[in-house]
């Protein structure tokens, strides 16, 4: 009995201290559910509703739910009229408010895409993308153009027009520039469009000069450089330093993204006789085989939260895109229609991919979310490819 | 004041000795002690005498219960050797992956002319249909963590969501791994870590979880820091 009591002694503090943790086991993303009511008089509500279903539903972290099932409760009241609208947004979970905040402006679409992208971070800590913006290029007949469109229903603007090739947008980290290739001068020069002047300026030439990524902190450019029968990797340093070469091989090296932390480039390079992925110093130097999965494997990009890298490679008798773990542990097919998907790249927060792809006959961009593979068809009209993401406004 | 004759004064009453008592007192006595030698014979004897009685009686058979098989044997309970035994055993697998992590293959290059591409079919991976609100796990009265624990849409859950979001793997560690979690009024966080779990692999997967998460801002009108301890446990 002694014994019995001690053992209880003993036993108790541990056992209600074990019942004070919450136990977590590892699951992937998860949506929380959240109820939408819109009130107001005209057809800016509808606009603002079906707004914001959407960005809700593609955000990843959130899921739209009818208000009995929904944990969080969002209602807005929108007023006004064409030019000057205003939406009053409160949103509870159980309970406590978490979100509640006017919103102004000309634009409905713009305002909800703000109110989606301030409720993802308010329940969930992370960015929204709702407000961000995918550039790609259109082309026409013998016209190219490189356009800018919102994740809605607008139509997208052209911030270029040429009757030369465009062709590898790449997004700068502030957003305030984007690089791309254009065969204006006859051969392929690297220019930057900046959205301050609204005017491009050629930054690189000499040799056909293309595919530029920026390193994260938007000090350098490495893009690839075809000269004498070779293409090589090469970085371009923003601040003025000049263009220096990374690879001088025989082989064809190109298509480099950066790592999240900027010391490291993944490229594609066919040195052992066909595409394949390969991961070096920023700075150059041997590079190693990043993966074995494909015959043909192109166009890496490495997504900005260093977990996955998103590439194309060619699966039966079609291109997919591929998304694999960085440290090579798991290897996923997300699409499965058409037979030209390609030109991957990843959204500023890392849970969706933009890609060219032929699934509905014509080449036009798409996005997808991760976590439920949901495709979502973002330009209309003309062969569409070569998308670049912005970065969070 | 007393003076020393009253202590030379012989008592007022003398004792008177009854011989009958005494005798009575020492019966008594001696009783008792033969019952203990009785006692003690029965109790160290072999086999236990089996008590033959009327239909009122109940005839008990002492027998010797299997250490193993006889959970509250105090011997058992309270040995730190049985302890050590189990967590070694539970410590072989985390062995077995520092072995394969140490082993694994670097990637060869391969010369273009010795090599054909080798196409390795991908598993066709299906869209998925979105996921029913239902699916949602959570730390909720009815959820994992039991009666009292945050709801999921609480900021206590939504911090608790957070962390799990980015909290994979595939190990299964000997122990749970067990912090404190803090965040506070101006939406800092810290942890303590209370409880390690034993497996490198594992509380790598957990410090990447903390370090990588995204806490929401606390909600206006909060007025203290809200603090959550959390076990990390395996796949389940």
């Amino acid at each position: 009995m002694r014994v019995f009591f001690l053992i209880l002694i003993i036993a108790l503090p541990v056992c209600l201290a074990a019942a004070e943790f919450l136990p977590m086991t590892p699951i992937g993303a998860q949506c929380l559910p959240v109820s939408v009511r819109v009130e107001g008089e005209g057809g800016g509500a509808v606009t603002v509703r079906d707004q914001l279903v959407f960005d809700i539903d593609f955000s990843g972290l959130l899921i739209t739910v009818p208000e009995n099932e929904a944990f969080v409760k969002l209602s807005a009241r929108v007023s006004g009229s064409e030019g000057s609208w205003n939406i009053s947004a409160r949103a509870e979970a159980e309970g406590e408010g978490v979100l509640i905040k006017e919103y102004q402006g000309s634009s409905l679409h713009d305002m909800v895409h703000s109110l989606s992208d301030d409720l993802v971070f308010a329940l969930t800590g992370e960015q929204g993308i709702a407000s961000t913006r995918i550039a790609y290029i259109v082309r026409g007949g013998e016209e190219w153009r490189l356009v800018v469109k919102s994740l809605d229903p607008r139509p997208s603007a052209t911030i270029m027009r040429d009757g030369q090739v465009l062709t590898t947008p790449a997004w700068s980290p502030l957003g305030d520039r984007i690089a791309f290739t254009s065969y204006r001068a006859g051969t392929g020069d690297i220019y930057t469009y900046s959205f301050t002047s609204g005017s491009a300026s050629r930054i690189i030439s000499g040799g056909v000069n293309t595919a530029p990524a920026w390193s994260p902190d938007g000090s350098h450019l490495a893009f690839t450089r075809s000269e004498n029968g070779s293409s090589d990797l090469w970085l371009y340093s923003v601040s003025g330093g000049g263009s220096t070469p990374l690879t001088a091989r025989s082989s064809i090296e190109t298509s480099a993204s950066f790592s999240p932390n900027g010391l490291q480039l993944i490229f594609t390079s066919d040195r052992v006789g066909y595409p394949q992925l390969y991961w070096m110093s920023a700075s150059g130097g041997s590079a190693e085989r990043a993966g074995f999965s494909h015959g043909y494997c192109d166009s890496p990009s490495w997504s900005p939260r260093g977990d996955m890298i998103a590439y194309c490679a060619r699966a039966g008798s079609g291109f997919h895109i591929f998304v694999m773990n960085s440290d090579r542990t798991e290897i996923r097919q997300v699409t499965t229609r058409g037979t030209l998907n390609e030109d991957p790249v990843w959204s500023p927060t890392g849970r969706h991919l933009a890609f060219s792809s032929d699934m509905d006959g014509v080449r036009s961009i798409y996005m997808m979310e991760l976590n439920s593979l949901k495709v979502h068809r973002l330009s209309t009209g003309g062969e569409s490819y070569c998308p670049a993401w912005s970065p969070v406004r | 004041m007393n003076s020393p004759e009253a202590f030379r004064r012989p008592p007022s009453h003398a004792p008177v000795i009854d011989r009958s008592a005494m005798v009575m007192s020492f019966g008594v006595h001696a009783g008792m002690l033969v019952l203990m030698i009785v006692a003690g014979l029965i109790m160290n004897s072999g086999p236990a005498p089996v008590i033959m009685g009327g239909g009122s009686m109940v005839s008990v058979e002492m027998v010797v219960l299997d250490s193993e098989s006889n959970p509250g044997n105090p011997g058992n309970v309270a040995t730190e050797a049985g302890d050590t035994q189990v967590e070694e055993a539970v410590q072989v697998p985390e062995l077995i992956q520092e072995l394969m992590e140490t082993t694994e293959v670097e990637p060869v290059e391969v010369e273009p002319v010795e090599v054909q591409p080798v196409e390795v079919e991908p598993v066709e991976v299906q869209p998925a249909e979105v996921q029913p609100a239902g699916q949602f796990v959570t730390i909720g009265s009815s959820g994992e963590a039991g009666a009292g624990a945050p709801g999921p849409a609480s900021y206590e859950g939504r911090v608790f969501a957070a962390i799990r979001r980015n909290f994979v793997t595939s190990t299964d560690p000997p122990n749970t791994y067990r912090i404190h979690f803090t965040v506070n009024l101006d939406g800092t966080y810290r942890y303590e870590v209370v409880r390690q779990s034993g497996n490198s692999a594992f509380d790598r997967a957990v410090e990447h979880a903390l370090e990588t998460a995204s806490i929401p801002p606390m909600p206006p009108g909060r007025t203290t820091p809200v603090r959550l301890s959390i076990e990390f446990l395996g796949p389940e």
